[in-house]
């Protein structure tokens, strides 16, 4: 383990919260506003860590530590995911189960505080946020599952670096597939347009935001800081399988991993200013769409 | 085997002194001690890994008391020790309120039940194995239609059909391998040709599908295990489904590698269980029914383990074989612990509120917190979540069917394998959260009567199985080596069985980091949750639950646990039928809504009844108005004298 290899993660969970603040800047220029800074919600989590917290009476135990563990496990899937091309601080066989397991002890963990204030919007929230995993745990499991195999390696570590570099010319059709799905995972797992809103502010609209609506203070920071975190896996993932730069030399991948990042923060943007929510009834047969594409994906894997 | 057998008659004479002083503590310590010596003696036995055979012989026709413990029956012998250890103290004090006759009964069918599953468990010889099954199959009954309720008799009545058919099953399948040996021993037993080799793995899955509870076999289970005591209920879908499980990898290891037809179908019935079973556990409302069906849904997971499993085994690929027999195994233990944990917390939570419905629950953490916490980690468990012993389980599962996809016969195993995994998986975070929050977060729903927590012996054993559950997960890499034993024990002897050893290596190699990652994960997340109370311990205020303006809301406008799956069961009408009874509001000035929605059976409510004219077909074999004893003692008589007649004319 090397020096970069301790650095490169650190900066990513560092930068993690320039990524929604690129969104929210995308969908301000859309608009012809201006938007917030960059580093708005650095001063945003610093302004909160410092405050008290309200807590509801209602609430047990459960609250505090849901939201404790739910950012402790987004973390630990964090630290599971290569970085820039190169080894993660952990990395062992098979670890890419382990990350679908702590993204789902995350959900749980945010489900149980949300429903531990009794509060009937956080319900429906809560509700709706199980209905939508029931098709992005399987659809994200199948997706890393067929990278695996594709690359015959065991850790998503040593499958990021073994892509080779004319890995889109086989596999086209299958990697097109796949990428498409991840980004609709991507969208649906970081509460984002078209299945939820987090502009919104209408309770009965929001669903991850509505979960968090007796979150504040340090816990209100720390389920911001997780996002954030949650959102920089998801995108890093993304880029890492999508292009197979492994071979190019450190400065130019740290480079184009950055700009991946960006363009893919970017990319959430334009879908933010150019689509509505979709009716929620119409949610889970789009998400069983991105299924369906992992499973088509994996059947057209040639080898 | 000493220690076992040491075990057997502590528990024997332990029946005894429980039947006739039913209150008395000599009992119940002997008991305990009985279960802790039979642990110790499977345990024993698992690690060395070596088998022992004893046998006397008994005058009952092709019998003899033929017990043979080896490494399939020792795993399985040592989740039942365990949970029988948890299930007695908390029987104890579940029952304490029972009138002594009542107590008697009940504690000389719970240790029936008990010496029941250990002697099928270690019987070697067809007779002995069939006498132990019926007497669990008929303990269990009683203990079912214990309360003697009308819905507990219907239960018990449907259950006591279903065990009967899968023995009727599993004789036709003894009767089939007999041959012209005298003694029915196991090691006798063969097939004759082809077909019967067919007919008789068929009629093994009929047998033990019944008991296991595969779908469309199942329909028993949700009826039998809510009727049951808490305890018993924990028991029997803790360790005794978990026999047809056993009896099905029991065949694999008489009959030999099993025909491809069988391998399919056992992994495809366990995908369709367990998506099955999974979606009518998050549709119900009764806490215990809600933990039934989802028993259904794992049991299809360890078939879909025994599937891949059989599937290494024909094309000889030990990876395959090994990781799908030790996801299979490893299950079995992880959801015994961890469902036996579950039904005790419903137990407890009903004997505390008053009710096991759940859309009328809630708030229970606070009088109840040593429960609240032993359910938290059971729910993790159940969902298969890290760091409990659910996530190895699945993971191994998942690592099977990953190796599957580098054959390339059965690259469309993994992913589908993977979507139904992962999917259960989902789903039973969903349906064990919503458990879990709505009865022990958030505000009661109706007005309950408060005992307080016993923390002796309702609260103990549930964090006992908690513990087991922590132990089995971080313990798992030193498991899959013995595990490893049972595989080479089922698979007789075979060229490519030595590699079977570095698949074990390789598999605990990577448990290893897995274990580690849990531990870990484990530490930190309790050091988090209190380090985050801790700071915030001297800058909280308490205000009401923010309800958006609303200034009346009130605990019954909580989200129940109906409004929170129904999303989730609308999506499956063909799976799921849901009847639904909606009464608008209707008018300018609106009195009255209502909404109401029970869920049914697919099995149960829509294939069964088409079979109606059934048993107006099967009359024409009654000779006879049924109910009446003397007749059919005399039919029984008169059949006995034809099948001698026949005997002496050939």
């Amino acid at each position: 383990m090397n020096a970069a290899s301790i650095l490169a993660p650190t900066a990513l969970l560092l930068a993690a919260p320039v990524l929604p603040a690129v969104v929210l800047r995308i969908k301000a220029a859309v608009a012809g506003r201006r938007g917030p800074s960059l580093f708005q919600l650095y001063f945003d989590l610093a302004k909160l860590w410092r405050k008290e917290a309200i807590l509801s009476a209602t609430s047990t135990v459960v609250f505090v530590a849901g939201t404790a563990v739910a950012a402790l496990a987004t973390l630990g899937a964090a630290l599971l995911v290569p970085v820039g091309w190169q080894k993660a601080p952990l990395a062992f066989p098979w670890d890419f189960l382990l990350v679908v397991g702590l993204l789902g002890v995350a959900r749980v963990a945010t489900l149980a505080a949300a429903l531990d204030t009794g509060s009937s919007f956080e319900g429906m929230g809560a509700s709706r946020e199980a209905l939508f995993s029931l098709f992005t745990e399987p659809a994200l499991l199948l997706a890393l599952g067929c990278w695996a195999t594709l690359s015959g390696k065991r850790s998503l570590s040593e499958i990021v670096v073994s892509l080779e570099p004319n890995l889109w010319s086989g596999n086209g059709g299958a990697l097109a597939l796949l990428a498409g799905a991840m980004f609709v995972l991507l969208l649906a797992e970081n509460s984002r347009v078209p299945f939820d809103d987090p502009a919104t502010h209408l309770e009965l609209t929001m669903i991850h935001e509505v979960m968090v609506l007796d979150h504040s203070g340090p816990l209100l920071a720390s389920v911001e800081m997780a996002s954030a975190w949650k959102l920089a896996l998801f995108s890093s993932l993304l880029v890492q399988t999508t292009l197979p730069f492994a071979e190019l030399s450190p400065l130019v991948r740290a480079a184009s991993f950055a700009t991946g990042l960006l363009v893919v923060a970017v990319a959430v943007g334009i879908v933010e200013s150019t689509m509505a929510r979709l009716r929620l009834v119409k949610v889970p047969q789009f998400l069983l769409g991105a299924l369906g594409m992992t499973v088509l994906s994996w059947l057209l894997l040639g080898n | 085997m000493s220690l076992v057998l040491a075990s057997l008659i502590g528990l024997a004479v332990g029946a005894l002194l429980l039947v006739v002083f039913p209150r008395a503590h000599f009992g119940f310590w002997l008991t305990l001690a009985s279960s802790v010596l039979g642990f110790l003696g499977a345990a024993k036995s698992l690690a060395s890994g070596e088998v022992v055979e004893l046998s006397w012989a008994w005058t009952v026709p092709y019998g003899s008391l033929h017990l043979r413990l080896d490494p399939l029956a020792a795993w399985f012998l040592s989740l039942l020790f365990a949970l029988v250890f948890a299930t007695v103290i908390y029987g104890r004090a579940y029952w304490k309120d029972l009138p002594s006759g009542k107590l008697s009964a009940a504690w000389g069918f719970f240790c029936c039940l008990v010496l029941g599953m250990a002697v099928v468990l270690l019987a070697a010889n067809a007779v002995l194995f069939l006498v132990s099954w019926e007497a669990m199959s008929l303990a269990a009954f009683f203990l079912v239609t214990l309360d003697s309720s009308e819905t507990g008799f219907r239960a018990g009545w449907i259950y006591l059909v279903a065990s009967h058919a899968s023995v009727a099953f599993l004789l036709a399948f003894f009767l089939l391998l007999l041959g012209d040996s005298n003694v029915a021993d196991f090691a006798n037993l063969a097939a004759p040709n082809a077909a019967a080799r067919h007919a008789a793995f068929a009629l093994a899955l009929l047998g033990f599908g019944l008991k296991a509870g595969l779908v469309p076999l199942h329909l028993w289970l949700p009826e039998a295990h809510p009727e049951a005591p808490s305890h018993v209920s924990s028991l029997m879908s803790g360790a005794m489904i978990k026999m047809g499980l056993y009896g099905i990898l029991r065949t694999a290891s008489l009959l030999g590698p099993p025909p491809s037809w069988w391998a399919w179908l056992i992994l495809g019935a366990g995908a369709f269980s367990a998506v099955y079973g999974i979606l009518h556990a998050c549709g119900q409302r009764d806490l215990k029914r809600s933990f039934a069906y989802s028993s259904i849904e794992n049991i299809g997971l360890m078939a879909m383990g025994v599937g891949l499993f059989s599937l290494g085994w024909l094309r000889e690929s030990h990876a395959l074989c090994l990781l799908g027999l030790v996801a299979a195994l490893f299950h079995a233990a992880s959801h015994g612990v961890a469902k036996g944990l579950m039904f005790m917390v419903a137990g407890t939570v009903a004997h505390h509120a008053g009710t096991r419905d759940l859309d009328r629950l809630g708030g229970l953490a606070r009088s109840m917190p040593w429960t609240a916490g032993a359910a938290a980690l059971g729910t993790l468990a159940m969902a298969g979540l890290p760091p409990m012993s659910g996530f190895v389980g699945e993971f191994l599962l998942l690592l099977g069917a990953l190796e599957a996809a580098s054959l390339p016969a059965l690259r469309v195993v993994a992913p589908v394998v993977l979507a139904v995994v992962g999917f259960a998986a989902a789903l039973a975070a969903v349906t064990f959260l919503r458990a879990f929050a709505l009865a022990f977060a958030g505000e009661p729903r109706h007005a309950a009567p408060s005992h307080g927590e016993r923390m002796g012996g309702l609260a103990f054993p549930p964090l006992l199985l908690a513990g087991l559950g922590v132990a089995l997960s971080l313990g798992a890499p030193w498991l899959v080596l013995p595990l490893s034993s049972v595989a080479r024990s089922l698979l007789g002897d075979g060229p490519w069985l030595p590699r079977l050893a570095v698949e074990a290596g390789l598999a605990a190699s990577w448990l290893r980091w897995l274990a580690a990652s849990c531990g870990a994960f484990l530490l930190l997340a309790i050091g988090a949750s209190f380090a985050l109370r801790r700071m915030l311990a001297s800058r909280r205020t308490a205000a009401p639950t923010w309800d958006c303006g609303f200034l009346g809301a009130n605990p019954r406008m909580q989200y129940t646990a109906s409004s929170f799956t129904l999303p989730i069961l609308r999506l499956f009408p063909q799976l799921f039928p849901l009847k639904e009874r909606f009464q608008p509001p209707a008018g300018l000035f609106p009195k009255k809504a209502r909404y109401a929605f029970t869920v049914a059976d697919a099995v149960g409510d829509r294939l069964l009844p088409r079979l109606s004219g059934l048993p107006r077909v099967l009359g024409i074999f009654r000779l006879g108005p049924s109910g009446e004893v003397h007749l059919s003692v005399l039919f029984v008589a008169l059949g006995l004298a034809l099948l001698l007649l026949i005997g002496v004319l050939t």
